[in-house]
């Protein structure tokens, strides 16, 4: 059995991780099935996913977990996240009384800010995993996170709010200290703010966090859980890479970042290998091309080269990659002809996954 | 000048695609054709990937355009403008920055501004529609954020326009809607693979774009395209090869019958769904990509847009 074979049957989550255009979503859905093949109970969330796989999976999908059928002994479930939603149900529960929890849902820039602010969708998807694992209802719950960069947003996203929401901005501009002499140093400040980015914005943005105030403590003991649920023996993080050179260093430096947030890498999974036809090397094979560059075996020849040639630069990022990424160990897909658009295409993936085709 | 033929009086180019497929790689090689053929041309990297710098081998970009040494009668600058220091930059240009700073006013500001949707993608968009005023340029191509991200900043226009009732902001937000609107200041390349999911998305990106944010669709870029397959060979004809090198052969020429199978299919939906002109490029050796293959698609660019030009 592989690494990736046996996280998906032992971990309680993977966070699925990797620059965009990998084929995270994919392998995400692919490690949902080997789960659901196990015998597992096992949700998905994808962040960002190519709609027609979520259409192919046969599910409309929306933010609650919808269940896929299959011929599996275990459950598997799928959801795609929808912010927005997730904000309004983490303001509703987290508020202290309704009425605050109104008022932050009719502020305007709250209204449009899920859709926008950065890091808000990173925020929501932790949020959603720590929901979903805080039910009890799933064996493993697989995140397809963000594109690399935004997915460090994702594991700081609930420090960085707590941040804003505590943080000096807050204190400068909502003393704790209710001053009756009117604080005119604030008042001539926020003028000039207004002067430059409209008066509209600086009433939006303090209504906004004004609203926020006092659900600080419950944003910050809720960040802690789930910072240790990440940091936990339970969960694991399984980069997704392509073995090209320019995505190998990406994946390098996204590891090293992974691991100084106290994070566990359990695999690393190479996807879209180009297929070797050849035990002989593309030196060997060019050997034998340039007899024949003149006739009418030339064209088949030279491709068949620039697959070898091709196949023997992958071999070498891989190796690269493996001696960079440290312990982790290596899982390959090869590269199919066609694109991976149906749940048929996500189990070959699967098969592929743990070696069985 | 070509460049100036196929996108005609057009000062600006956003390059937008999925994420992945080669965005950064055709923004630096329509920068460096357009400069090769006599533009002047300013190269604007929006996101901190720093890939341009690898891609030009110079050092890495900063909030001042740097020269890039090209062939040929143009000139070449690049620059990277990051929403912090656009924010920065606005504040300065108003003559308040400081002013700010002293009463801790700039955190104040940049936290409402991180706060306020689309402000800061709105002053990067600001800084490049003046530099487009500014006529220092004749081209200015911007390599976008991945798809989504680059609807989301493309929109903080119109966002802003509205939000915004008045003031220096909805000023700015106005001026910046209207060049994005103008098909001759201002158009749009998105950047696809032949492959079902990219093709799905860009399709779907660009009526966005059009509908949302009402800007011309310039020519479709379908990028790292595979080579087309060898012809396949009878038995006779492999009779004088080894049998292992047979075998070999067959099993390759199959495999590249069918990649080439996929892109057609995927060209052919392009054909259908998405009918702009189209510059096809090929996919490279896995080398990392430097000077040499920029200039090896600056070739291949050249030629597709005569080809272009021809049929027009």
């Amino acid at each position: 059995m592989n690494a990736v074979h046996e996280l998906a049957q032992t971990q309680q989550v993977i966070l699925c991780a990797g620059t965009g255009g990998v084929g995270k979503t994919t392998v995400a859905a692919a490690i949902g099935v080997l789960a659901a093949e196990a015998g597992r109970n096992v949700a998905v969330i994808t962040v960002d996913p190519a709609r027609r796989l979520a259409d192919a999976i046969g599910v409309e999908l929306n933010n609650h977990p919808q269940i896929i059928p299959g011929d599996w002994p275990g459950e598997l479930s799928a959801m795609m996240l929808d912010a927005k939603a997730t904000f309004d149900d983490l303001v509703a529960r987290e508020a202290g009384d309704q009425e605050q929890a109104e008022r932050i849902l009719a502020n305007r820039l709250y209204q449009n800010l899920s859709a926008v602010l950065s890091g808000t969708q990173e925020f929501m998807a932790n949020e959603k995993l720590f929901e979903l694992h805080q039910s009890g209802r799933y064996d493993l719950i697989v995140v397809d996170t963000p594109p690399t960069r935004n997915a460090l947003d994702f594991l700081e996203a609930p420090d960085n709010l707590i941040k804003f929401l505590d943080g000096k901005v807050m204190r400068l501009l909502f003393p704790r200290q209710v001053r009756r002499v009117v604080n005119t140093g604030l008042r001539i400040m926020l003028k000039q703010i207004s002067a430059v980015i409209g008066a509209r914005i600086v009433e939006d943005a303090s209504g906004f966090l004004k609203a926020f105030q006092g659900m600080e403590d419950g944003f910050r003991v809720r960040a802690n859980e789930a910072a240790a649920l990440l940091a936990g023996n339970d969960t694991s993080v399984i980069m997704v890479t392509t073995p090209r050179t320019e995505t190998s260093e990406e994946t390098i430096w996204f590891a090293d970042q992974i691991r100084s947030r106290n994070l566990r890498i359990g695999a690393v999974v190479v996807n879209r290998t180009h297929p070797s036809f050849s035990d002989r090397s593309a030196d060997d094979l060019a050997d034998l091309w340039d007899h024949h560059s003149d006739d009418h075996l030339g064209d088949a020849l030279g491709a068949l080269v620039d697959i070898q040639v091709r196949v023997e630069a992958e071999r070498e990022a891989i190796a690269y990659l493996d001696e960079r990424t440290g312990s982790a160990p290596i899982t390959t897909i090869s590269l199919l002809t066609g694109d991976v658009s149906d749940l048929d295409g996500v189990k070959t993936i699967a098969d592929l996954l743990q070696g069985t085709r | 000048m070509m460049t100036s033929e196929l996108f005609p009086s057009c000062g600006v180019l956003i390059v937008a695609g999925k994420g992945g497929v080669g965005k950064t790689t055709v923004a630096a090689t329509l920068a460096a054709a357009a400069a090769r053929n006599g533009a002047s041309t300013l190269l604007v990297e929006v996101d901190g990937k720093h890939q341009l710098a690898a891609l030009f081998e110079c050092q890495q970009l900063r909030y001042t355009p740097t020269a890039i040494d090209v062939d040929g009668s143009g000139s070449l600058h690049a620059i990277r403008l990051t929403p912090d220091r656009a924010l920065t930059d606005y504040l300065n240009h108003r003559g308040i920055y400081r002013a700010l700073k002293r009463i801790q006013g700039d955190k104040v500001l940049d936290a409402l501004a991180t706060a306020t949707p689309g402000v800061k993608d709105l002053l990067v968009l600001g800084k490049i529609r003046q530099m487009e005023d500014n006529n220092e340029y004749d081209l200015i191509v911007v390599d976008a954020p991945a798809s989504g991200h680059a609807i989301t900043m493309l929109r903080s226009a119109a966002g802003v326009a509205d939000s915004v009732d008045s003031g220096p902001l909805h000023e700015q937000a106005v001026l910046v809607r209207d060049m994005l609107a103008d098909g001759n200041r201002c158009q749009i390349v998105l950047v696809t693979l032949a492959e079902e999911t990219p093709v799905t998305e860009i399709i779907e990106a660009a009526y966005r774009l059009e509908d949302e944010i009402g800007i011309t669709l310039g020519p479709l870029i379908a990028n790292a395209l595979t080579a087309d397959p060898p012809a396949p060979l009878t038995d006779t004809q492999m009779a004088e090869l080894p049998e292992d090198v047979v075998e070999s052969l067959r099993q390759a020429i199959a495999f590249q019958h069918e990649r080439s199978r996929v892109r057609d299919t995927q060209l052919e939906r392009l054909d259908t769904e998405l009918p702009l002109p189209r510059i096809h490029l090929p996919a490279l050796d896995d080398v990392p990509l430097g000077r040499d293959e920029l200039e090896q698609l600056v070739e291949v660019l050249e030629s597709e847009l005569r080809e272009l030009g021809a049929t027009a």
